[in-house]
């Protein structure tokens, strides 16, 4: 009988042990590849890309609460700042667009971010690509150009279900039971083309707008036509770049110089994402370890599975080295087939991990707004097969030993 | 009997592995000291009641004044409008500097409150080292303002700031 043939006929008769070997080997597996795909993909979104943004001009307070708050919708801005500090940065050389914006609002869910009209016609928010209103990229309608009206960035309309024309009162806050500016009503004139970004997660409406809702005190009213008195939540940032585009030096001059203000503050994303990745990092690792673990449990399994099966056929493998195969051979029975079985587990993890992805990725976008794609290669997706080629050697090695060992007169002898 | 402790231990040996790699990709970087934020080097004014950050740009010499210790990230406003400096350059004797007040104004910076100085002169160009010398009154106290460059200035410590600083800033590129 041909070689292959009683490996896949001893793996047959094996079948349950084996799926289940194969299940669990690719279970570990899959979960390794997910974490790791989030890990990486996560670490891209957030560190490199900076979502277009250089800087971040905000008032004092923690880094990460601002930029978390400034690109990411989530958590609250610590304080404002003056309109016309705001002008003096604008007016600085390294500076070539300064966006301002107002936050403290918010809809359905969603953050209100009133901004100024250029965010939705001039700002990039990656390289060369900006926002889009065009049907043929999935957006609708234009860009605001009146108080009254607004726009819904790709994720906030579809899951507040909003079209061109509806019409909604925004909260005066971003907690429940927040008090609702109920007399205004501002119309979407237009849904932004999905970015992939947090942008997709917030409803922006024209910064002249903040000022004048009703239920804003007097206070608030006046910064609409007064300058001098005008405050704003914060700017984003775009400065000269040097070669290779990347960010001119001259930005940790500006930076130590804002720094120094009383009220104010720049913050460069790039530099403050590294530190959320320290504080969440343990997540990933307890991920990574649980997954670890599986993978080897699964060896260990795949282990004690090969030893009972030789335990099983050391009668069979006795006969069959009685009929002239080496000793070699029948050692490689055995680790071909802990090979066959790890490198299905393998494959089959690849795939569940990627599905899991998919999966995810979903759910991730729908929350959060940032897109993963279950097609990313992390670098864990090129260690799998050689990984699991390995663990089903090292989990083969023994009970192949064993096979080497085998005495054929000592187990051809009858049993009773 | 012997063989299965052995048969075990590699699965131990593959969970240590993991765990090597994934302590690797864990390990914080993390840095102390004292940090240039503009990139000069540090020179120390009293015994660290501040520093003088120094840095030549092509004919400028440029002084942010700021913490002393670790503080470096936090000005230190003056009222000089001027100070003069004596500057020994190796081989070509002493010349006369004078730094003047240039307030950052987006710092809320403004004349007779001030922690940025500038100078400018030709010779700075060319210069590659040297040791300048003046005074300053810094936090209510009269001090010396002793400058190397490239090298910054730290008598408590052998070697100078500028070194320490490259150390520091070479930790936190890695």
């Amino acid at each position: 009988m041909n070689f292959w043939r009683i490996v896949l006929r001893s793996l047959k008769h094996h079948r349950f042990s084996s799926i289940l070997t194969v299940i669990s080997i690719a279970l570990g597996i899959a979960l390794l590849i997910a974490v790791y795909s989030f890990k990486e993909q996560t670490h891209n979104t957030f560190t490199q890309v900076g979502l277009g943004v250089d800087a971040i001009l905000g008032p004092k307070g923690s880094p990460l609460q601002i930029v978390l708050n400034a690109l990411y919708h989530l958590e609250e801005m610590p304080g404002k700042i003056k309109w016309t500090y705001f002008q003096e940065v604008e007016k600085h050389p390294l500076v070539v667009q300064a966006i301002p914006f107002a936050v403290g609002h918010s809809y359905g869910g969603f953050r209100v971010n009133a901004i100024d009209p250029r965010f939705l016609t001039e700002f990039e928010y990656l390289p060369g690509k900006r926002f889009s209103f065009a049907d043929r990229d999935g957006g609708q309608g234009r860009a605001f150009s009146a108080p009254a009206e607004a726009v819904a960035g790709w994720a906030a309309a579809r899951s507040l279900n909003l079209r061109l024309g509806t019409e909604f009162s925004p909260i005066c806050g971003v907690r429940e039971g927040d008090p609702i500016h109920e007399t205004d009503r501002l119309k979407f004139v237009g849904i932004l083309a999905p970015t992939g970004t947090p942008h997709d997660r917030a409803i922006y409406i024209p910064l002249e707008a903040f000022y004048v809702l009703s239920g804003h005190p007097v206070e608030t009213q006046k910064m609409a036509k007064d300058m001098e008195y005008r405050e704003i939540s914060g700017a984003y940032i775009k400065v000269k770049r040097i070669r290779g585009g990347a960010l001119h030096p001259g930005i940790q001059d500006l930076k130590f110089t804002i720094n120094q203000s009383d009220r104010n503050q720049l913050v460069v994303p790039n530099e403050v994402m590294p530190q959320l990745f320290n504080i969440i990092g343990w997540v990933d690792r307890v991920l990574i370890a649980i997954a670890a673990i599986l993978t080897v449990l699964s060896a260990l399994f795949l282990f004690f599975s090969l030893l009972s099966a030789l335990r099983e056929r050391r009668r069979d493998l006795a006969l069959f080295r009685a009929l002239g195969a080496t000793r070699k051979t029948v050692m490689g029975l055995v680790i071909f087939e802990a090979l066959i079985i790890s490198l299905l587990g393998g494959i089959l993890g690849l795939f569940l991990g990627h599905g899991l992805i998919g999966v995810g990725a979903h759910f991730v976008k729908v929350e959060t707004g940032v897109a993963f794609t279950a097609g990313y290669l992390s670098r864990t997706d090129w260690l799998v097969l050689p990984g699991a080629v390995l663990l089903g050697l090292l989990a083969s090695l023994l009970p192949a030993l064993q096979a080497y060992r085998l005495g054929v007169l000592k187990n051809l002898s009858p049993i009773s | 009997m012997r063989r299965r402790p052995l048969a075990l231990m590699l699965p131990a040996i593959l969970i240590l592995v993991l765990w090597g790699s994934i302590g690797q990709t864990a390990a914080a970087e993390e840095h102390h000291g004292h940090k240039a934020f503009h990139d000069g080097v540090l020179n120390v004014i009293g015994k660290e009641l501040a520093h003088a950050e120094v840095l030549v740009v092509e004919d400028t010499l440029k002084v942010w004044f700021v913490g002393g210790g670790q503080d470096t990230g936090r000005s230190v406003h003056l009222k000089a409008a001027e100070i003069p400096l004596m500057v020994k350059i190796p081989g070509q004797g002493q010349k006369k500097l004078i730094l003047k007040a240039n307030p950052m104004k987006l710092a809320g910076e403004k004349m007779g409150y001030c922690s940025h100085f500038v100078a400018r002169a030709d010779w700075l160009k060319e210069v590659k080292e040297f040791e300048a010398a003046g005074s300053v009154v810094i936090k209510g106290v009269k001090e010396k303002l002793i400058i190397h460059y490239p090298e910054g200035y730290d008598p408590l410590h052998k070697h100078g700031h500028g070194d320490h600083e490259k150390e520091e800033h070479g930790k936190e590129h890695h």
